[in-house]
């Protein structure tokens, strides 16, 4: 996978237009529970969390190639790390300012990382829905 | 005149004027007791007397000690509040210098010199202020050599909430120390000790590690023989050869005694490897802890202590084993959180390995396990070679040969072929799309993965 690419810089101004266009990727291939949390506050590793689910480890990899090729095509952004993609079970793609955690819907569960940044910060919930305006 | 006593109605008998009778007057007077009756019952109160003061005395020193010993593990970073953590890299005041080159003893200063460089930068948790009532424990279990720890297990206990947090670190995890050559985790106790054991394993995990506990396969089988063996459902037959043991199960709720607790904790051929392995260890857990809490099994607690003491190597002090013993035993055990270092399974130099996932790993940490204020922001993780041969796209990774030992026949459950979505069958909306329609087979090409859907047939 395309793993350790040095990153575009990132247009803070653009930010919006970034996560809009992942989470209509994500709902167009199908993933379920789409979470946007807003998490500045509460981590300095990002300011951004995506949480999906997808019903399959081929699932979960296509959905982690469409963001990436959705990122690149149209921003030319490459992510940092992209973490898990060969167990498929949760998929890590780190954008800097985003993160996208994609998981398989047992396994989210498991790991409920939404629990720890489900703050007021917390855009929205539901599934397939786009995020608000940012 | 006067009146005769016998007049009517007066029942006196009639006696005849004479001397008034003489009343004896009866009182008591003690009678002296008997010498040796004397003695006896003083005898029987010097000896309540000196019980009482035992009880009391002995109350008293239960009392002092269990406000003194018994209490929680004391973090090893209590005393520096405000300071930072070194979790990793060479630390002068605590690491062995015979482990460094020394000029004086012909080593060049060169070596010297590499060897600084090598051992790499300390992470310094800023602000690595611990949390209150937090501590973090390890637990590794030997394998039949007693030279590689075949399990290992970190848990932070939040004495606060009551809650544990568990953390599996795989035996393959890529490592090494002191930017050494590179070697699987496991190997560190034979190499060094539990020291460097620990030292490697924070590396992985970014926090520091309060106390350990050292446990062999047979003081396993012997602990879990001692409380009466494990209630537990097997969620399905079991059978490997794994070189030093053939673990057969079968399917079904059971107990199991020690021999066959350890071959359940042991199996690896999970169909759902992660996952289930996961559960299957979690129910393991919740199992023993169930079981100690009964009251039949707290009466054997003369036999466990003296099987604990006798096969288990720790650092805890009696105090501290015994408060996590009364404050965890009854503590509810679907709140226990239990996970696996989240890791990439990877060939170097035909052997396998599992690389730690950092970010995975830092997003599981922070969320579960830190005992720190403040987040945990990077690892000490070893750099993977280049020379990888290939990816080794089997899951289940604790299926491959460890480095010196004749390797097992490794089955791949996927038999080569690609994994077809199951769940899809039921859900008429899975329909999902190899990439977002475009035309970039690049990507397909780089993971060797096809574009099938769920029969087989190619998507564009």
């Amino acid at each position: 996978m395309n793993e350790n690419h040095m990153p575009k810089i990132v247009d803070e101004n653009n930010i919006g237009e970034y996560i809009r266009a992942v989470s209509t990727i994500l709902e167009d291939q199908r993933a379920t529970d789409i979470e946007l949390l807003h998490v500045a506050k509460l981590t300095t590793m990002a300011d951004y969390f995506i949480i999906c689910s997808g019903n399959s480890v081929t699932h979960i990899r296509a959905l982690s190639e469409a963001v990436e090729h959705e990122l690149e095509t149209k921003f030319g952004l490459r992510p940092h790390h992209i973490e898990g993609y060969s167990a498929a079970n949760w998929i890590l793609m780190d954008y800097g300012f985003l993160v996208v955690h994609i998981f398989h819907r047992e396994t989210r569960q498991f790991y409920s990382l939404s629990r720890l940044w489900n703050d007021p910060g917390q855009e929205n919930q539901a599934e397939g829905k786009q995020g608000e305006e940012i | 005149m006067r009146r005769g006593k016998h007049e009517a109605g007066n029942q006196h008998v009639n006696k005849p004027a004479s001397v008034p009778e003489k009343r004896e007057e009866t009182r008591y007077v003690p009678q002296p007791k008997p010498a040796k009756q004397k003695k006896r019952r003083r005898g029987c109160l010097v000896v309540l007397i000196t019980l009482l003061i035992l009880l009391i005395m002995v109350v008293v020193a239960g009392f002092i000690y269990w406000e003194t010993y018994v209490k929680p593990p004391v973090s090893k970073n209590n005393d520096n509040a405000n300071g930072t953590t070194v979790i990793g890299g060479y630390d002068p005041e605590n690491s062995d210098q015979t482990d460094m080159p020394d000029p004086e003893d012909g080593d060049s200063e060169s070596d010297f010199e590499e060897a600084v460089k090598n051992q790499g930068e300390s992470i310094e948790i800023a602000g690595s202020e611990r949390k209150d009532e937090c501590f973090t424990l390890l637990v590794v279990g030997l394998d039949e050599s007693e030279r590689l720890t075949d399990t290992i297990i970190v848990a932070t206990f939040n004495v606060h909430d009551k809650t544990v947090a568990v953390l599996n670190v795989p035996r393959d995890t890529l490592s090494s120390y002191n930017g050494g050559s590179i070697h699987k985790i496991n190997s560190a106790y034979g190499s060094g000790g539990i020291e460097r054991s620990i030292t490697e394993i924070q590396n992985v995990i970014g926090f520091e590690i309060d106390r350990y506990v050292i446990i062999t396969y047979d003081a396993f089988k012997e602990l879990i023989d001692e409380i009466g063996g494990i209630d537990i459902y097997v969620p399905q037959d079991m059978y490997k050869n794994t070189g030093d043991m053939i673990i057969d199960l079968k399917e079904g709720q059971q107990t199991l005694d020690g021999e066959h607790a350890l071959m359940y904790m042991r199996y690896r051929g999970y169909a759902n490897a992660d996952l289930a392995r996961i559960e299957a260890q979690q129910s393991f857990y919740q199992a023993v802890i169930e079981k100690i809490a009964r009251p039949a099994t707290l009466l054997n607690l003369p036999g466990l202590a003296s099987v604990v003491m006798e096969n288990v190597e720790t650092d805890l002090s009696v105090g501290e084993m015994i408060w996590i013993g009364v404050n965890y035993i009854s503590m509810d055990t679907d709140t226990m959180v239990y996970n696996t270092l989240p890791n990439t399974p990877r060939y170097i130099n035909e052997i396998s390995y599992v690389i730690p996932n950092e970010r995975q790993i830092l997003e599981l940490v922070n969320t579960y396990y830190n005992p720190y204020v403040e987040e945990i922001t990077s690892l000490k993780l070893t750099p993977v070679p280049q020379e990888t041969s290939k990816e080794e796209n089997n899951t289940d990774e604790d299926e491959t040969p460890e480095a010196g030992v004749e390797p097992d026949v490794v089955e791949d459950p996927n038999d080569g072929d690609i994994e077809y979505p199951d769940e899809g069958q039921d859900d008429d909306d899975d329909i999902f799309w190899i990439g977002s329609g475009g035309e970039d087979l690049s990507i397909v090409e780089e993971t060797g993965d096809e574009n099938l859907d769920s029969e087989g047939t190619f998507i564009e």
